[in-house]
Parts: C-alpha cells; structure tokens; sequence
C-alpha cells in the first residue's frame, strides 16, 4: 500500500511533500514528483502538506487517477 | 476524520497506526482539535473564576476575564508550550536518526499532549496540582512523544 501523487502536481512541483517524508520515497519525474511504492511507509505525513491536493492514499483514488498509480509503479519496477 | 474520531485515534497513541492515521487530519480538523484540548484544560479553573466573580456580583468582570481574556491567555500558553515541547522533538529525532521535520513534530507534539491533558484536567477538578503531577504529565508526554517518534524508521544514511 502506498500513497499517490497524481496529475494535480504537473507543472507544480511544490515539493512541500519532498521536506516531509520521513523515508524520502518522493523522487523528481519529469515534469511532477512521483512516490516510489516500494519505500513508502503509508505515513501519510505528504498528504495534508501538498498546497494542491494532488496525494491520495491508493485507497482513495477515483479511477481518473490509477494512471497515476500505475505510472508510478512502473516507473520505480524499471 | 471527526473531531470525535480524532480524539479515539490519539488515545490509541503511541501505537504505529495511530501516529500514521493523525497525519492525515486536515489542518481545519487540526485546529479544531487544538481549541478542544485548550478548553478542556482551562475549563475547571475558568468555572471556577467565573462563580467567584458572579459570587461577588461582578458579571462585567466575568464576561471580559472569563470568557475573552482568559480563553485567549489559554489558548496562546498553550501553543507556545506546544512549541517548546514540540523543540524537544529536535532533539529526540536527531538522537534517534529520524527525518522528521518541525511541521510534522508539532502536529505529534500536539496530539501526544492528549492523556496528559485529559488526566490533569480530571486531577485539578479534585485536587491542587503541585510540582510534582506536573513532571510527572511532562514524563508522560515525553515518553508518549518519544514512542511517537521512534515509529518511524531510520534515516537512510
């Protein structure tokens, strides 16, 4: 289980959530931050600093957002 | 998450769930919670300031000192002491090679002041705190806070 950062944060890249996280699971990709599923820790410690509300626990994710989801798995398998 | 939620959560504190599950408060929620906490504590000796006024027939006094002044006194010792006590995260976090940032230990800080507030409150309906209750709430806190800290893992080097 991990949480996810979606489309909210392209182009934004606040990197409130970059300071925060405990394990640093949130890496730069492309034009947003992705969260690698493998290291986080499910604090949810991003999900309330994020000034755009672009992280979701993957729980909560509407189906618009599983790209996202699976984007960020793919990414950090490679 | 409610107010009602949030307060069962913080009992469950230090558990590792707990301390997860209160990250994810909205900062409205959090607020909220805080001016629970700071009436909570203030309202014993605030019932008890307001009756000697009214005792005495000072019902201007008692609107202006008890229900503006001194909430407002309550609620800025409150966060102050929140934010010394959350410093000692600091210090707690850099001893035991955690990231966490002051934002987030402030947040903890605040939520591991659950039992020592409820259980100064319920002594000082009875009793006269001393000194000595008053360590003992800080041991407690800090014991509490420490957990909180330690759930998380290492830094990576």
């Amino acid at each position: 289980m991990a949480f996810v950062i979606t489309e909210a944060c392209q182009d934004e890249k606040a990197a409130s959530c970059l300071d925060v996280c405990p394990v640093d699971c949130i890496k730069p990709v492309g034009n947003q931050y992705l969260i690698d599923p493998r290291l986080c820790i499910d604090c949810g410690a991003c999900e309330t600093v994020c000034p755009v509300e672009a992280i979701y626990h993957e729980d909560d994710l509407l189906e618009a957002d599983q790209p996202a989801r699976i984007m960020a798995i793919n990414h950090f398998r490679a | 998450m409610s107010i009602v939620t949030t307060f069962k959560v913080s009992l469950s504190l230090p558990k590792k769930k707990a301390v997860y599950q209160l990250n994810r408060i909205k900062t409205k929620d959090y607020l909220l919670y805080i001016l629970l906490m700071h009436s909570v504590m203030a309202l014993p000796n605030g019932i008890q300031m307001a009756s000697e006024f009214i005792a005495k027939g000072d019902i201007d006094k008692t609107f202006l000192i008890v229900c503006t002044l001194y909430p407002l006194l309550v609620i800025l010792t409150g966060i102050t002491s929140i934010s010394v006590l959350a410093t000692t995260g600091l210090l707690i976090r850099t001893i035991a090679k955690r990231k966490l940032v002051y934002q987030l230990l402030w947040k903890m800080a605040m939520y591991a002041c659950t039992y020592p507030v409820l259980l100064y409150t319920t002594i000082n309906l009875f009793y006269k705190t001393n000194t000595m209750i008053h360590i003992t709430l800080v041991v407690m806190f800090l014991y509490i806070f420490t957990k909180m800290i330690l759930a998380y893992p290492k830094k990576k080097r």
